[in-house]
């Protein structure tokens, strides 16, 4: 095995040093935690957030002798902790999508502008963007949001959620064809 | 901008989070790494910074025998020998590499393999070893590596790598002014950077082809933070005041085994890079 030589130590060389010296994992900790705590605060709001992200962690503290050492980026692993503790939330989470939407509905001017124009910012869209995502199923918005939130590859995300590569592609697909049934847009 | 860069923007980036939530969460993860460690840490602690200063010693002591003319005498403390080091470094010569020459590093470092994780080691555990290779050129500007056998390049992007000498040769040889530069080069996020920085000067030693004045700042830090920790000194140079050197206490006491070993450097021509 070979990894190229990172401006900065590799996750999997932290983590495996945390085997034996828990308190390196805090290095992984001042790296990311501001990361997986905008990606909680995203779905869930700040207030749940603070929890979720504490709590991905603690559980990624515990796992951390689990941790397959051949991969030097840590992010799809805890941002795979994070869903998990996020699918405890799976409620707040649909109620936090529900109210910008509700807000877009009660907004007429801001319908007739979107049909005029044809073309809106995504800022715009949020209302839409909202409720579409309120209704994707939850395995599918995992795979979405770890996209286009985290930034991870859907092989990523697959590995994150601990499903074949094959299945998050699939699941990419369904949620992306119900974004695109109110943005217009194909998917590429 | 398709469905998902849309779904991107249409959210505000978050706010950070806040301090004290931040805090929180770092302490309670602290106090589970904590938790299981031995009780007399002082002393775990003290025999690290003995074991490092037996290791410094022994080095010396071979560069000493090694060296010829000089007779050998035991180090007294860690002290004295990094002392000893930054004299000697001071005397070394170095032909920069040209911009365009490439550095080749080779990493050798022993492991536990995957199969024993989550299982009671034992000293008869065996090691995985592992060789890891890169290359990068002088100047910073592209770097190399191997993917499955075969060698690629790429650029590095944003900041130089650390082993490259274009970064090492920038900084400043005053050990306060090159503390202040490592601070910024290096700054995380998050409350505690003393270890972090303190192991990027570990590795600006081991990994890099560094300007002899920068191996002597370096040593005359550590120099200056051991007579702060309170080291039995024999140095003609005065201790620096505990208000500049106490970030770094925690992470000399905490010194251990890593970065890994560095084997051996070479320049390599134009003609001979990837």
């Amino acid at each position: 095995m070979t990894r190229a030589l990172p401006a900065q130590t590799a996750d999997a060389v932290i983590i495996e040093q945390s085997w034996r010296e828990p308190e390196r994992f805090s290095a992984i900790f001042d790296h990311y935690y501001t990361e997986i705590h905008g990606y909680a605060t995203r779905r869930l709001g700040t207030g749940l957030a603070d929890d979720v992200a504490a709590e991905t962690f603690l559980i990624a503290f515990d796992k951390r002798t689990g941790y397959d050492i051949s991969r030097d980026d840590a992010r799809p692993w805890l941002y795979g902790i994070a869903s998990n503790v996020i699918a405890r939330h799976r409620r707040a989470e649909v109620r936090q999508y529900r109210a910008p939407a509700r807000a877009g509905m009660e907004d007429p001017a801001e319908e007739h502008t979107d049909r005029v124009a044809g073309e809106v910012d995504a800022g715009a869209r949020k209302p839409q963007l909202a409720r579409a995502l309120a209704e994707i199923a939850d395995g599918d918005r995992d795979v979405l949001l770890l996209v286009a939130w985290a930034e991870l590859t859907s092989e990523e995300a697959g590995r994150a959620l601990g499903i074949p590569a094959g299945t998050a592609r699939s699941r990419l697909h369904r949620a992306r064809k119900k974004i695109q049934a109110v943005t217009g847009k194909d998917a590429r | 901008m398709n469905d998902v860069e849309m779904l991107r923007e249409a959210w505000d980036r978050p706010e950070p989070p806040g301090p004290a939530a931040r805090s929180a969460a770092r302490d309670a993860l602290m106090a589970r790494a904590t938790r299981r460690r031995p009780r007399h840490r002082w002393a775990v602690r003290a025999l690290a910074v003995a074991a490092s200063a037996l290791v410094i010693a022994t080095v010396t002591t071979l560069v000493q025998t090694t060296g010829g003319g000089e007779p050998t005498i035991p180090a007294a403390n860690a002290q004295v020998v990094l002392t000893r080091i930054a004299t000697t470094v001071q005397n070394k010569t170095l032909t920069p590499p040209r911009d365009d020459q490439w550095i080749y590093t080779e990493n050798r470092a022993q492991s536990f393999g995957k199969e024993y994780m989550g299982k009671h080691l034992t000293p008869q555990t065996p090691l995985l070893n592992t060789v890891n290779e890169f290359w990068t050129r002088a100047d910073g500007k592209r770097v190399g590596y191997k993917v499955n056998g075969r060698l690629q390049t790429s650029a590095p992007g944003g900041q130089a790598p650390e082993n490259t000498y274009a970064l090492p040769a920038a900084l400043p040889t005053d050990p306060d002014a090159l503390l202040a530069e490592f601070r910024k080069i290096h700054e995380i996020k998050g409350a505690d950077q003393d270890d972090w920085i303190f192991e990027r000067f570990a590795v600006t030693l081991s990994q890099n082809i560094v300007p002899p004045d920068l191996e002597v700042a370096i040593f005359r830090y550590r120099v200056a933070v051991m007579s702060v920790i309170g080291a039995p000194s024999t140095s003609t140079r005065s201790p620096r005041s505990p208000g500049t050197t106490a970030p770094f206490r925690r992470g000399l006491a905490a010194r251990r085994r890593w970065p890994p070993r560095f084997d051996r450097e070479r320049l390599l021509e134009p003609c001979g890079h990837p």
